[in-house]
């Protein structure tokens, strides 16, 4: 296979991808995107092995571990930051139980520690975006110093 | 740092594709590498004087400025 065919099958899994996401929404079935994502994970896995082309060598590893690098440096300021934040909203209210309700009133829904359950996966998902977003960009930086967008006559 | 890389090739008619795929990189990595973007692994550079049967130093010229001088 071609490198480039492999990189349009990425951007195709990944589109499939996320209609698998919104079905699992729909469907309120995790376990449908975990799976999909999964096994997603390890057809392209096992397809990279297929390219004719070398898809990485010393030099992309080096720009791999400049970016790594650099987005970790960012990231787990920023995680902290969040992490932070999180902590203290959970510290501001009781923990692991709930106070009884007075009476009268009704109990808390079994439901709502779901839904807590559910915004932080909210909020992971948009930081391991954003990790992404960095690490592309730091991608692209280092891609560039090392002379990865260098034309030449041939 | 120079490299007289792409003199080799020019003398013994290879393409950039060709020496990328005889080391087994991609040619992007050639390409950096004759124009001093990138400076390859003592492991490279060896495989790459042993494809043109050269010398290493033959083939990569320290362009920094000598110490002692």
């Amino acid at each position: 296979m071609r490198r480039n065919t492999f990189y349009l099958l990425i951007g195709v899994t990944a589109l499939i991808l996320v209609g698998i996401l919104y079905l699992a929404i729909l469907l309120s079935w995790p376990a449908l995107i975990q799976g999909a994502f999964l096994v997603a994970f390890l057809a392209l896995y096992a397809l990279k092995r297929t390219v004719d082309e070398p898809v990485e060598d010393e030099r992309t590893n080096v720009i791999t571990q400049h970016a790594a690098v650099a987005t970790l440096g960012i990231f787990w300021v920023i995680f902290f930051l969040v992490s932070l934040g999180q902590v203290v909203i959970s510290f501001s209210t009781p923990l692991g139980f709930h106070a009884p309700p007075p009476p009268g009133m009704a109990p808390l829904p079994p439901t709502q520690d779901f839904l807590h359950v559910g915004r932080l996966g909210i909020v992971q998902l948009g930081l391991l975006g954003l990790m992404i977003i960095l690490y592309g960009g730091f991608r692209i930086y280092y891609a560039q110093r090392f002379g990865d967008w260098e034309s030449d006559e041939e | 740092m120079k490299n007289r890389i792409r003199v080799h090739r020019a003398e013994r008619e290879i393409t950039q594709e060709q020496l990328a795929a005889g080391l087994g990189v991609t040619r992007q990595t050639i390409i950096a590498i004759e124009k001093g973007k990138y400076d390859p692994s003592l492991s490279l550079a060896f495989r790459i004087a042993r494809f043109f049967n050269v010398r290493v130093d033959e083939l990569f010229l320290d362009d920094e400025p000598s110490e002692r001088a």
